[in-house]
């Protein structure tokens, strides 16, 4: 893939870190820790109880961990996967809504483990704040999402934000938000950390904007964007959901796609969970969710379908061959703990 | 004067994180506010820190019950809208 990253040691990194590199992304693992819960802004595709379908957000049904818990998960899973290379903290909430987690998840395993790469992903509210501290973590990675680089785009997305101690609504909130990822993300690039961009496509919405948001990110100098169609199943219970608010189909996301190409593209990602473990393209279908009315199957393909669950891992159930990342040496197993894929009665309380 | 954590909570942790008085307690994903460390964030914050974080509709209430976060005042969605869902999904 083309990269507009200048920093030789960097595209190495870039190279083994298999959500960004088409060619790592058989070869090497990842795994990401679920060690932040709370969020401090609502997106209209989100339904906080639930797995989000948008960012790597395994929502409240999945166990969180203790930044200890987290460690002792790393330590287990290099030593059954080698192949280990890339440790993300992602959700259920945002990572940097949650500082103390996942600072202490940082600290911990950068001492015991420190050729692991570190990656966070962040809806930037809190971003310009931490630019330094996670510097200094050596975080080699952020996700940033950004839909909007204009509040009144951003507004139709995000009906409040958690700031300065106050619910913000509106423009305003919007434009807080935006000026903070903006600003965050500058930073990041300054301060040599990679940024990836993540970006929803919600016709209607986002869609026409998403051109210029592609300009503006790849200005501050990120290497790759990572244009996602949006989930809005009803059955989800988000806003975007109840409201009949369409997905796109695979021509819209092909025609916003084709209109961006200042930074590389990503296209093979695959929307995993923020507990996933393994090799992105490795398993089939296993905890393929039911798919809605509206889902389209080729753009929702694999929401969690690509996970190696952890406690098969712990079972020594599956070792990912670096030779053949298609098998697994026992073939694959289908266990009834594996978390619920979709909730389908999202507004039961 | 304390706040109350209702069973509309989805246990999203975020008043956990903000609450000055360590007044929200967790056990088992299960969210109490502990009256006598709950004086409504009176002296620290024009706004409850709880009400104003909770992104869930009547999750937290005042002490006559009022909800801090009324049906339809977040999410947008219209109250009608939210029920005939509802109604389609019991
Ligand atoms: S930032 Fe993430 S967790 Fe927070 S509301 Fe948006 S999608 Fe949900
Ligand atoms: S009102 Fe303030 S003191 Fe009371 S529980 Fe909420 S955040 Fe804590
Ligand atoms: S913020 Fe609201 S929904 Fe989240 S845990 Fe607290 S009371 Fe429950």
């Amino acid at each position: 893939m083309s990269l507009s990253c200048k920093n030789g040691q960097s595209q190495r990194l870039i190279n083994q870190h298999p959500c960004y590199s088409k060619e790592a992304h058989h070869r090497y693992a990842r795994m990401h820790l679920a060690v932040a819960p709370a969020c401090n802004i609502q997106c209209h595709y989100c339904n906080r109880k639930y797995d989000c379908a948008n960012e790597s957000r395994p929502g409240v049904v999945t166990r969180l961990l203790t930044p200890d818990e987290a460690l002792a998960q790393v330590a287990m899973v290099k030593t059954r996967m080698p192949q280990l290379t890339v440790v993300g903290i992602a959700g259920p909430g945002d990572a940097l809504a949650n500082p103390e987690r996942i600072l202490a998840t940082c600290r911990r395993i950068k001492a015991e483990f420190p050729d692991l790469m570190l990656c966070l992903s962040t809806n930037g509210l809190e971003l310009p704040k931490y630019v330094e501290t996670l510097a200094g973590l050596g975080v080699h990675h952020v996700t940033v999402t950004v839909n909007a680089i204009d509040p009144a785009v951003g507004a139709h997305i995000y009906p409040w934000i958690f700031w300065k101690n106050r619910r913000i609504r509106g423009l305003h909130a919007a434009q807080i938000l935006i000026d903070h990822q903006q600003e965050g993300i500058a930073r990041l690039v300054a301060r040599g950390i990679l940024v990836k961009i993540n970006s929803v496509l919600i016709p209607g919405v986002n869609a026409d904007h998403l051109p210029l948001v592609h300009e503006t990110i790849a200005g501050h100098g990120v290497f790759v964007h990572n244009i996602m169609p949006l989930i809005s199943a009803p059955a989800h219970g988000t806003y975007y959901g109840l409201m009949g608010q369409k997905e796109p189909t695979l021509t819209e996301l092909e025609a916003v796609r084709s209109q961006c190409g200042h930074v590389a593209m990503m296209t093979h990602c695959r929307q995993c969970r923020a507990d996933a473990v393994g090799m992105l393209g490795e398993e089939p279908h296993v905890n393929k969710p039911q798919p809605s009315a509206n889902d389209t199957p080729p753009l929702h393909e694999p929401f969690g379908a690509t996970i190696v669950p952890l406690h098969w891992i712990a079972r020594g159930d599956t070792t990912p061959d670096l030779e053949s990342p298609h098998k697994t040496s026992r073939g694959i197993v289908v266990s009834s703990t594996l978390p619920p894929p979709r909730p389908s009665v999202a507004l039961r309380r | 004067m304390a706040l109350r954590i209702t069973q509309h909570c989805v246990g999203c942790w975020a008043c956990a994180g903000v609450c000055p008085n360590q007044a929200i307690q967790v056990v088992h994903q299960v969210f109490t506010i502990l009256t006598s460390s709950c004086q409504e964030c009176d002296g620290d914050y024009p706004d409850p820190q709880c009400g104003a974080i909770c992104p869930i509709e009547e999750a937290i209430v005042d002490a006559h019950n009022q909800a801090i976060n009324p049906p339809g005042s977040l999410t947008g969605v219209p109250i009608a809208v939210r029920h005939h869902a509802q109604s389609l999904l019991q």
